[in-house]
């Protein structure tokens, strides 16, 4: 059972911007956490934060009690694993060696990959959907690929704990429902903690078990999908341009919100819900 | 691979059996390493190319591992020891104590000996070199980034090559002085012993056996700093370690040799070409591989242009750049090999 808590967060970004503001959050084993927010409410930076890679101004982030800014690199990545924004990779580097980087932090100096671990990896890439990829360049792989990829590396590094920032911002609808579905199994079946940073609020509605929303470094709602995915708990991020409907999701095995970004005119003077027969029975 | 590595050994025992002078068989070759029946001018010819192909070796393996660390630290195939500006610092030194020794004024006191150029000039090199690397080591220690530490070493290279040209321009009209700086600046082999080889071993020795140490490290950094460090690597230690090694060797290969254009630049690109970005394989192989082409380069221009007196970093420059243009040009057609 693993506790993750950021305790009044504050990140500043130079003398004069404060990027995370006094956030405060508790998420253990099981939960998959979506952080949402408009361009420039402070996810990334506060998702650098729970990693370790951006010093906070004041406050901690910890892990089962242990402060993360205090642990040694190596430790820290065997608890915590971080998967950038953007797809970017070395394109003459290998499938098997971009996924088996995750393995750095398990390994002594002079340690060469284990068989164990190399059936590790090739597990990993067997549940991203990359079996006998291994071989492939980076190069050869399509934006879809190269996400699974990277996932599959963060897979493999075997932490407790995910934080991923806008994993899904470069693909396609399809993709992004499938690198969902992944997310929550593997935060379902393992008992792991996953926090994800996103702008994609229907991705969210559909697998997240807790969400944030920030705006200007704060946290404004924070709860269940139920409970945030609101009028109001969505204003920061929508403006008053939005339609919040209700469907069935595969994903979520039951009904949840989805939301429109449209401008329907009525300034939300009123709650646009779709007709009885969109509903799947 | 394995071609690569045995280029080394080959080009070794052709550097002392062809030169200027007269040619050898392998058996004199023998008789000189292992007995002693060799005609005192024979062995004396041989104990000069023994000198000159050690200098060669570990000025061309210490350039070119130079280089390859520094391409992986800052992901760039356009890094080079020139670009930290330890090269400047060591032209800068080099030029300063030419100067000094060439009698200019009131400083031509330190003219008390016709061998000490052989040693100051190198010493005073190394000097400035090591001036640069421990501006860097400063600037790395307050934690800058690696692009802000390839900034740092660009702009003191202009500084320092802005000092060099200052002084250049000083001593303008002394056409003996403007000579010997700029010959410096063109590297050279010519008189080097096995005692000049010296201090390149050492830094050179140190940094291979710290590759065991720093080659996963580096092929992590290829993933970009943040995923490193998110992976557990020290960031700022693996900088320091890096710009401090290659430093050392770029500062001790300038000292002994000058300015050899190309190997540091080129010769790891070329080495990533054909075995690929994994450090493991791509540091030893860069650094056999920078001592190979020296080694072939200076054999050739003893042998074959013996005439012209060409300076090794003029032939590689002329040679290699073309048939390095090439195989860019062709990869880049493809998908690129960074």
């Amino acid at each position: 059972m693993t506790r993750f808590e950021v305790r009044d967060l504050v990140v500043d970004r130079g003398a004069t911007r404060r990027a995370v503001d006094g956030v405060d959050l508790a998420l253990c084993s099981g939960t998959l956490c979506f952080v949402l927010g408009a361009n420039g409410s402070g996810k990334s930076p506060l998702l650098r934060a729970m990693a370790g890679l951006e010093a906070a101004a004041s406050g901690a982030v910890l892990v089962d009690g242990e402060v993360v800014a205090r642990l040694d690199p190596r430790g820290r990545a065997r608890r915590i694993a971080w998967m950038p924004q953007g797809l970017e990779v070395p394109r003459r580097v290998s499938v098997f060696d971009l996924v088996a980087s995750a393995r750095y932090p398990h390994r002594g100096v002079f340690e060469r990959l284990t068989v164990e671990a190399a059936a590790d990896i090739r597990a990993a890439l067997r549940r991203v959907g990359l079996e006998g990829h291994d071989r492939r360049r980076c190069y050869e792989l399509s934006g879809g690929e190269v996400e699974r990829a990277l996932l599959a590396r963060a897979f493999a590094q075997e932490t407790p704990l995910l934080l991923l920032d806008e994993p899904t911002a470069a693909l396609d609808p399809r993709n992004r429902l499938a690198v969902a579905g992944l997310l929550r199994d593997w935060v379902a079946e393992d008992g792991r903690i996953g926090v994800v940073a996103s702008h994609d609020v229907n991705l969210a509605a559909q697998v997240a078990t807790h969400i944030v929303v920030l705006d200007r470094g704060r946290v404004v709602a924070a709860g269940s999908p139920e409970s945030v995915l609101t009028r109001a708990g969505l204003e920061p991020l929508f403006g008053s341009n939005m339609v919040i409907g209700r469907r069935f999701s595969a994903l979520a095995r039951e009904e949840r919100p989805f939301i429109l970004a449209w401008d329907d005119g009525s300034r939300g003077e009123a709650e646009s819900v779709p007709s009885r027969r969109d509903r799947t029975p | 691979m394995c071609v690569l590595a045995s280029i080394l050994p080959t080009s070794f025992v052709l550097a002392l059996l062809f030169g200027e002078t007269r040619g050898f068989t392998l058996r004199e070759l023998w008789a000189y390493a292992f007995t002693s029946d060799l005609p005192f001018i024979d062995a004396t010819i041989l104990d000069l190319r023994l000198g000159r192909a050690l200098v060669a070796t570990m000025v061309g393996a210490a350039l070119a591992l130079s280089g390859a660390m520094l391409q992986g630290l800052f992901r760039n195939p356009l890094a080079s020891p020139s670009v930290l500006g330890v090269t400047s610092g060591a032209a800068l030194g080099a030029s300063i104590a030419l100067v000094l020794l060439g009698g200019l004024g009131p400083a031509s006191w330190l003219r008390f000996a016709d061998t000490m150029p052989l040693v100051l000039v190198p010493a005073a090199a190394f000097a400035g070199a090591l001036l640069v690397t421990a501006l860097l080591v400063v600037v790395g220690l307050r934690g800058a980034s690696s692009s802000m530490l390839l900034l740092c070493g660009i702009g003191i290279a202009s500084l320092c090559g802005g000092l060099v040209q200052t002084v250049q321009s000083i001593v303008l009209r002394d056409w003996e002085l403007s000579a010997s700086i700029t010959a410096w600046s063109f590297g050279s082999l010519d008189d080097r012993s096995p005692v000049h080889a010296l201090p390149v071993a050492l830094p050179l020795a140190v940094a291979l056996l710290m590759i065991p140490f720093l080659h996963r490290e580096l092929d992590l950094v290829a993933f970009g700093e943040d995923t490193a460090r998110a992976l557990g690597v020290r960031d700022l230690r693996l900088r320091l370690q890096v710009v401090l090694l290659s430093s050392l060797l770029a500062a001790s290969a300038v000292a002994v040799a000058g300015q050899i254009a190309f190997i540091g630049l080129v010769v790891p690109n070329f080495v990533r070409l054909v075995v690929g970005g994994r450090h493991g394989t791509l540091l030893p192989l860069s650094a056999l591989s920078g001592a190979s082409l020296l080694l072939v380069v200076d054999l050739f221009e003893r042998s074959v242009l013996a005439e012209m007196s060409l300076q090794p970093g003029a032939l590689l420059s002329l040679v290699g750049a073309p048939i390095f243009l090439f195989l860019i040009i062709k990869e880049s057609r493809g998908q690129g090999y960074w």
